[in-house]
């Protein structure tokens, strides 16, 4: 059987878990509330929130979609029946859907849960515009925007970090100017990359601890955080397996289209660790061993040899979620290496002073992000090249302001450094807003690639 | 360099530029043309340290070139902000010595927001512009103070080394209060009845003096209109005009002085703000970091004036959040009128794709309005020539409503 979206479902119970734990988070949250404090963030540095006793979320998980239904039947199935057993627990949606087989219900599942997802950011962008925020914000700031509006006030402190771009900053600021959260924490990190920077970030970090434990009435605990720390470690590196070993290879473990959908799924996961750390840190490994499994398995794994690997990027402020499944259609093949390119993946030390350490990651992630877009244009090409990438999707955010306006730098340096690395710039709005103009451009490039 | 190519330009004088080079260089030789060093157009430009320093400061208060933000989109995006763009079309045409203006040594790098920080990238590597960088801090804490009082420091040596000169903290010291001088300065021409372009003229002959001269040009002009004036301190309205700062150049100031609705206020940094800020002298002049600054360091005071006083709207989490601090200045004009004397109008410009002052648009019209009762025209343009007729009917119409307002006020009065 050709692998798809829905049979790699309906036998991937590492990814379904996975997809079930990211989706829970109201029920999680809910319970968690009882005995602690929540803790909201955006980008992913939950540790400091869990060593401090928080649980860590990001706002839109916290949102119950559409299918908020479907989440709460596969709750209900995999305590039932366990995890292997999941889909066959939702053969209940046959009757609902009348759609058919189970494959199909089962493997429309994912696929529906993560459109009710952007459905999800796509009311709260629309609502932000109603509460005042400028039409042309971009994409992302709007979405979280309308997100905290609605949902802020289930986070009891929440962690800013001002990072490359004033759009940003002010967004941050907008959240406690609106009053959407109580107990903000923005953390200043100026572009100074010197020891008098580090000294900064470092003492930038105890004041939040401190904030933190003021807030929530909890302390923060260091030899918590080492275990923290060691756990996350882990995380990141099972992550960047998934982007520099398996997906650079021919043989994937699942189809390009699922694939695709695996690793947003990182990318959106690794900001609060599904709220969890330690179970993440298990789910990942169960994931990739089964992924290295699926691979050694003819009838689970999926030949993509002669499909043009393309790395999507910049992705986490918002991107087109069809496209993966379009480049599948076409014969190609779309991953979405946003942490990896832009240095959160990167292990911080856990000997010595660790929130010294913690702060060299911070600054790493500054440098991920690029201090200057030629910064950032090397990142990508670097990691590009590490996926053996054969083309860049690069996505130009309306409104974008900050890392978009990197593109030229990168098609420049690319031209320099004579890579044979096409860049295609495509511009994103709203979802759905250009797709076919997107799909063409999308098509001839893959069509451009094939023919080398 | 690799990223640096060519194109052609034509060499017609352009408009919006003219005015800017013919004041620039009314108080220099242009037989004897030196190079500057030169700021982006926005406050974090330490003016004050580049004289210091021995250079001729510059801050390239240039806007309104529809060519130019169209130039901007090669290198940035078309939704960078439209200043940010023209700028990258400004430094491209200067690059090809259009226009008159002096060469440029160098120019100072620094983050107001992501629109300098990133056309300034691209200046500097696509046209070979020395850029010499100075990032500041997003809060204003104790820790951002020491940051950047070092980087200030640092900064001085770069500028010396240009200069061929040495940091002199005792030449800092004289310069810091020469600025306080020119504040002073701008306090006293603030409150004479002079509005509308002729005002902004003004501001930008004492912004583009040479830094030894301004308080004298100032001074001159304090007397000059005040003469001009006779005695007489009432306009028919009092607009303050706040935002991302109109340019001299720019059609937007000259639209409102053809329609009859002159400008009062500039609240733009290098105009009628002036007058309400000043370089920290003493703990009593600042709020959050009054504790904190050693007055006898200049890049100390410099650091401060800068993280506290000059940007409140560019900082986050302050002592009060940014936008109040916005709304009182703009109630804070009404010192520099006679007692009888109100603000009637606010109008509020926002370039498009401007984040600072963009983003809290809709709560600073609510904050202007519904706390103090002044009516906000909010307008978001760019320099393109075709929403000019509805943005005519628009300040019409705002200056129909803010006449009959103030007929009734005095009707009941
Ligand atoms: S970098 Fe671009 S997409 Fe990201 S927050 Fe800033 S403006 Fe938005
Ligand atoms: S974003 Fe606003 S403040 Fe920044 S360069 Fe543009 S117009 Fe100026």
């Amino acid at each position: 059987m050709p692998r798809n979206m829905a049979s790699d479902t309906i036998d991937f119970p590492s990814y379904l878990q996975m997809s079930v734990d990211f989706f829970s988070a109201p029920a999680i949250i809910e319970e968690a509330r009882k005995s602690r404090k929540i803790g909201g963030l955006t980008f992913p540095f939950a540790e400091l929130l869990i060593a401090g006793g928080v649980v860590p979320i990001f706002v839109p998980r916290l949102n119950k979609g559409r299918r908020y239904d479907v989440i709460n039947a596969a709750i209900a199935a995999r305590n039932a029946l366990g995890m292997r057993n999941i889909a066959r627990g939702l053969d209940f949606l046959r009757s609902v859907d009348g759609s058919g087989t189970v494959i199909n219900v089962a493997g429309g599942i994912i696929n529906d849960i993560i459109s009710s997802l952007n459905e999800t950011y796509e009311d709260a962008a629309k609502d932000a515009i109603n509460t005042g925020t400028p039409i042309d914000h971009c994409y992302g700031a709007r979405a979280l925007f309308g997100l905290y509006k609605k949902l802020g006030h289930l986070i009891d402190v929440n962690l800013g970090i001002d990072l490359r771009c004033s759009v940003f900053f002010n967004y941050h600021e907008s959240l406690e100017i609106n009053k959407f959260v109580k107990n903000n924490y923005i953390l200043d990190m100026p572009y100074e990359d010197s020891a008098a920077g580090l000294d900064f970030y470092e003492q930038e970090v105890w004041d939040f601890l401190r904030f933190q434990e003021k807030a929530t009435g909890r302390r923060f605990d260091e030899a918590k955080f080492r275990n923290v720390l060691e756990d996350a470690n882990a995380a990141k590196e099972l992550i960047k397996g998934v982007f520099l070993d398996i997906a650079p290879g021919d043989v994937l473990p699942c189809s390009p289209a699922t694939f695709s959908v695996l690793n947003s799924l990182l990318v959106y996961s690794q900001i609060d660790y599904n709220s969890r750390l330690q179970r993440y840190v298990e789910g990942l490994k169960a994931l990739v061993q089964e992924m290295h499994d699926r691979v050694d398995q003819p009838s689970k794994r999926f030949d993509a040899t002669g499909r043009p690997r393309l790395i999507y990027t910049p992705m986490f402020g918002g991107f087109e979620p069809e496209i993966a499944q379009y480049a599948d259609e076409i014969g190609a093949r779309v991953y979405y290496p946003d942490w990896v390119i832009y240095g959160a993946c990167e292990p911080v030390k856990t000997t010595g002073n660790l929130v010294r350490n913690y702060a060299e990651g911070l600054m790493r992630f500054q440098h991920g992000f690029g201090f200057n877009n030629e910064e950032m244009a090397n990142n990508i090409v670097s990691v590009a090249r590490r996926m053996k990438a054969d083309g860049i999707i690069f996505c130009e955010v309306f409104g974008c302001r900050s890392m978009c306006t990197g593109h030229r730098m990168l098609k420049d340096l690319i031209r320099h450094d004579g890579l044979e690395l096409p860049v295609n710039v495509i511009t994103f709005n709203n979802i759905g807003d250009s797709i076919g103009q997107v799909k063409t451009r999308v098509s001839a490039m893959v069509e451009m690639l094939k023919g080398r | 360099m690799w990223y640096m190519k060519r194109r052609s330009f034509d060499t017609s004088r352009c408009a919006v530029i003219d005015e800017f080079v013919d004041l620039f260089w009314k108080h220099r030789d242009r037989s004897d043309p030196r190079p500057v060093v030169a700021g982006y157009g926005h406050q974090f430009f330490p003016e004050e340290l580049v004289a210091a320093c021995g250079l001729d400061p510059v801050n390239l208060l240039v806007g309104g070139s529809e060519e130019w933000q169209t130039r901007g989109m090669d290198y940035l995006t078309p939704t960078s902000c439209v200043f940010s763009r023209q700028m990258i079309g400004l430094l491209e045409a200067a690059r090809d010595g259009r226009h008159g203006l002096p060469p440029v040594k160098a120019m100072i790098h620094s983050n107001f927001c992501s629109g300098d920080w990133h056309s300034m990238e691209a200046i500097h590597r696509y046209f070979g512009v020395d850029a010499l960088t100075i990032a500041v801090p997003y809060k204003a804490t104790a820790r951002a103070l020491a940051l950047l009082a070092g980087n200030l420091r640092r900064l001085a040596g770069e500028l010396a080394a240009l200069a061929g000169s040495g940091v002199d903290e005792g030449l800092l010291s004289r310069s810091i209060e020469q600025a306080r001088r020119l504040q002073n300065a701008a306090s006293r021409y603030a409150r004479l009845p002079v509005a509308g372009d002729r005002k902004l003229r003004d501001y930008y002959e004492i912004a583009l003096a040479p830094w030894e001269q301004r308080v004298e040009v100032a001074n001159r002009l304090v007397e000059t209109r005040g003469r001009e004036a006779g005695g007489s301190g009432a306009l028919p309205l009092n607009i303050v005009l706040t935002g991302s700062p109109v340019l001299v150049g720019d059609k937007f100031s000259s639209l409102l002085d053809a329609l009859d609705v002159p400008v009062r206020f500039y609240d733009f940094h290098f105009a009628d703000q002036l007058g309400l800020k000043r370089v920290p002298a003493g703990p009593g002049d600042l709020v959050a970091l009054k504790r904190h600054v050693d007055f006898t360091d200049p890049f100390q005071v410099l650091a401060a004036y800068y993280l506290e006083v000059a940007a409140p709207e560019r900082m986050v989490q302050g002592v009060v959040d940014h936008l109040n601090e916005r709304v009182r200045a703009i109630v804070d004009y009404v010192r520099f009128l006679p007692d009888d004397q109100a603000i009637d109008g606010v109008v509020s410009h926002v370039l498009k794709f401007c984040d600072v002052y963009g983003t809290d648009r809709t709560p600073f019209k609510a904050r202007v309005q519904d706390i103090h009762g002044i009516p906000v025209l909010d307008i978001e343009r760019d320099y393109s020539a075709s929403s000019t007729g509805q943005i005519t009917t628009r300040i019409e119409a705002f200056k129909e409503m803010l006449v009959a307002r103030k007929k009734h006020a005095d009707v009941l009065e």
